[in-house]
């Protein structure tokens, strides 16, 4: 067992995934609207509503077979670290977030790690589409095939039945993304090619 | 020599130097391609210019991105972002151990897929630079350099 005093940084961490992924979104000052009053990283797990950390929960859907989502505001991925920022997510079984703007280099990584980046449309925020993270959501139009800027339609079921449904913009940008997307990132693009030849 | 360069505005040739030979893309043929005149370019602009001729692959660096760049205003706001192709990588010691990490996943991968481990390695000259992680456990003792070898460290 490693003491608390060798824990060290997360820096020297940054070849082991185990301790990396339970840093995923464990910044003391985050605050998820999911569990009002906490800060670092807390959610709930649905659809008992017990709170858990981000880790504990993401076992536990996965185990359950359920992908989840992140729903940010502006600026979504500024300041984070690029080489786990986005791997990160993934490894908690993330498959899209929903954003109302994108730091550039975090949104091609997330496409690189198979996270779907969306958009919400110009005015729209997660507020003014009264969305709460507490929906379950249905991302339409993506085995069709993704392509730049192309629109998808999101829905949004709340608990007691009734949808909010709403388009956003599926923020994968150029040809490689695309690849990259249909390929489940870019480490299995990669190794597909090299297969190939 | 960048096999699968479209060479769109013929810029590539030759310059011989010292009885060695390299390949150069030259903006001047841009010019006479009709894109226009590049001279007035910065100097930064130039350089991720001849990156662009270079890489021409008609995907992700098509005929009109090397136009629209050669065009570059300095008062736009372009929207649009730009391909750039390293020709060496310098990695940060932080940032560093994970792409190593991951390119020993990616052998583990192919060679569970029936490949070649050996194929999975940077595709452009790579550095690593390890400073930060580098851990001082004792200095300035009798017998360091003993010591650091018993460890297992050579010097």
């Amino acid at each position: 067992v490693t003491q608390a005093l060798n824990f060290n940084i997360y820096g020297t961490r940054r070849g082991n995934h185990e301790v990396m992924v339970r840093g995923t979104f464990a910044n003391i000052r985050l605050r998820n609207f999911l569990v009002p009053g906490t800060e670092g990283g807390w959610t709930v797990h649905f659809p008992d509503g017990e709170p858990l950390t981000i880790y504990d929960a993401s076992l536990k859907y996965q185990a359950e077979g359920v992908p989840v989502g992140v729903i940010a505001g502006k600026e979504y991925g500024s300041g984070s670290s690029r080489d786990w920022a986005a791997k990160g997510p993934r490894l908690l079984g993330v498959r899209a977030v929903m954003a109302q703007t994108y730091e550039r280099i975090h949104r091609s990584n997330l496409i690189g790690m198979d996270i779907l980046p969306l958009q919400f449309r110009v005015g729209e925020t997660p507020e003014t589409l009264e969305l709460t993270g507490f929906e379950t959501y249905t991302i339409e139009g993506i085995a069709d095939g993704v392509a730049p800027g192309k629109p998808v339609t999101v829905r949004a079921r709340r608990d007691d039945g009734t949808e909010r449904v709403f388009t956003a913009i599926s923020r994968i940008e150029t040809p490689d993304e695309v690849a990259y997307y249909r390929h489940g990132g870019i480490l299995p693009y990669v190794l597909r090619q090299l297969m190939k030849t | 020599m960048v096999d699968n360069c479209l060479n769109s505005f013929n810029c590539r040739s030759t310059l011989t130097v010292g009885g060695e030979s390299f390949e150069i893309f030259r903006l001047d043929e841009l010019g006479r391609a009709g894109v226009g005149g590049v001279s007035h370019l910065p100097f930064a602009i130039e350089i991720l210019l001849e990156n662009m001729l270079r890489h021409e692959n008609g995907r992700s660096i098509q005929k009109g991105d090397i136009e629209a760049l050669a065009r570059w205003n300095p008062a736009g706001n372009p929207e649009k972002e730009m391909a750039f192709t390293p020709a060496r990588v310098l990695m940060q010691d932080l940032t560093g151990v994970p792409a190593l990490v991951d390119l020993a996943a990616m052998r583990d991968a192919i060679q569970r897929l029936g490949g070649d481990s050996r194929r999975i390695n940077p595709l452009q000259p790579t550095d690593l630079v390890i400073d930060h992680s580098v851990q001082i456990d004792r200095q300035r003792r009798l017998h360091q350099a003993a010591k650091w070898r018993d460890a297992g460290l050579e010097l």
